[in-house]
């Protein structure tokens, strides 16, 4: 079956918030990567998107994403706010699977009725969310989110598009996240808006917050802030929430970021395009320069048919 | 493994996965078995969501929709089988949501003729082998699929 018509079967339900059709198109988005923006322009004309709130939830595996998000937004299930939530996980780069366990943290929240919750693959992707995000997260707006929640992979150093995709950063960290020359590295620790510092029930927790307080201290850009909690205490989380809807109150719209957006989806097409004929071109008899050549006149027919 | 790579693996492939949801439903807290299959389905190129133990048909159904897979496994080996699909079941067709549903664990041969009846299109006892449930799975979730 075509896209169009997948389409046109699931517009009206779409419209009428079910979240059945919603789970229905994303996976057209994720299953029909040549087509997405045809799908996501479409989509908006039938069904204009919200300016919804993006929060990235980031942090290495462990620390307690998961765990913080089903804490958080227990929190908001009281108000009317309406949550969506994106969960990425690593594919293997072996076989293309996935095994999809962020969910289990927050199944509590399955049943309410304001949350839609989404387990997504990195499909290769390497910088910790997955390529077909930006659409993804266009497709949410249009379902009419009021916050948008992505939590990455579990995180390295330089796995920070995070930063592009999202309005507003949170990076969790473990109090055995190193020494303090961990903390001064470049990368994922500039990214974030806010730093959490999770399991403060752990007794080394003392000493890691005061190297945060310290190294915070030192920045010139004192607006980010440093909360420390226990997502499994379930302590000190509604303080994080009340800073973040004062930064949603005060957000302006992000220029630069947009521009960002835009181009980084652009690039991700075109390397989407040129990994297409990778695959299918042979290397064997030809040099490095013959190759550049070969792939640069693929790329022409292939774009230039549009 | 040497093929994946070859045919392309190493690229940012977005082929149309296979998802399926490995569920445990009901008290019993052994889920060795369906960590296992989740894993085999992983290795066999499947995007595999985990509930994680003592779920309810209503968590699990609802959790399948969400998350729009091809197929539901359900791991049960506390003896109550038959409650719990018959339960999932009817969830399924309240919802309107045409997904298949498969069933392994401790169940007794005379059972799975009512659970077949049912609409469980495939139950799997001790003994079966990895290979053949992953080749039932592929082929139950792209029928789905197309």
């Amino acid at each position: 079956m075509q896209w169009q018509e997948k389409y046109e079967g699931l517009i009206s339900k779409f419209k009428a918030r079910d979240k059945a059709a919603l789970a229905k198109m994303i996976s057209l988005i994720e299953d029909n990567v040549v087509d997405s923006w045809k799908i996501i322009s479409k989509l908006q004309a039938d069904s204009p998107p919200k300016n919804s709130y993006i929060i990235g939830i980031t942090g290495s595996p462990g620390v307690g994403k998961s765990t913080f998000i089903s804490k958080f937004v227990e929190l908001f299930l009281e108000s009317d706010e309406k949550i969506g939530i994106i969960l990425i996980d690593p594919s293997s780069p072996f076989s293309g699977g996935a095994f999809l366990g962020d969910r289990i943290r927050m199944f509590e929240l399955t049943k309410s009725p304001n949350v839609y919750i989404r387990s997504l693959a990195s499909r290769g992707a390497s910088g910790g969310l997955c390529n077909s995000i930006y659409d993804i997260i266009e497709v949410m707006k249009s379902f009419g989110f009021d916050k948008i929640i992505i939590e990455t992979v579990g995180a390295g150093q330089t796995e920070i598009e995070i930063f592009y995709a999202c309005d507003f950063v949170i990076l969790i960290l473990s109090p055995d996240s190193g020494d303090e020359v961990q903390i001064f590295k470049a990368g994922i620790m500039e990214i974030a808006d806010c730093y959490v510092v999770n399991k403060i029930d752990l007794p080394s927790s003392k000493k890691f917050i005061v190297q945060m307080e310290n190294f915070l201290n030192s920045e010139k850009n004192i607006q980010k802030k440093l909360f420390g909690v226990s997502s499994l205490e379930n302590k000190g989380i509604d303080k994080i929430k009340n800073w973040i809807e004062l930064q949603q109150k005060e957000a302006k719209d992000n220029a630069v970021k947009n521009e960002i957006r835009k181009k980084i989806r652009v690039k991700n097409f075109f390397i989407n395009v040129i990994e297409n004929i990778l695959i299918n071109l042979s290397t064997e008899d030809s040099d490095i320069f013959t190759l550049r050549n070969e792939v640069l006149k693929l790329l022409c027919k292939e774009i230039g048919g549009e | 493994m040497s093929s994946f790579l070859s045919k392309g693996g190493w690229l940012l492939r977005m082929d149309k996965k296979i998802r399926v949801m490995i569920a445990k439903p009901g008290l019993d807290g052994h889920d060795r078995g369906a960590k296992i299959i989740a894993r085999a389905l992983r290795d066999a190129g499947m995007e595999v969501i985990y509930t994680g133990i003592r779920r309810t048909p209503e968590e699990i159904v609802e959790a399948a929709i969400q998350e729009d897979v091809d197929l539901i496994g359900l791991s049960i080996l506390s003896g109550a089988h038959n409650i719990l699909c018959k339960k999932i079941i009817s969830l399924l067709k309240e919802r309107e949501v045409e997904m298949p549903v498969i069933l392994g664990g401790i169940i007794p041969e005379k059972d799975i003729p009512e659970l077949k009846e049912m609409g469980i299109i495939e139950v799997f006892t001790p003994g079966t082998s990895l290979n053949e449930i992953v080749e039932k799975v592929k082929s139950i979730a792209m029928a789905r699929k197309v």
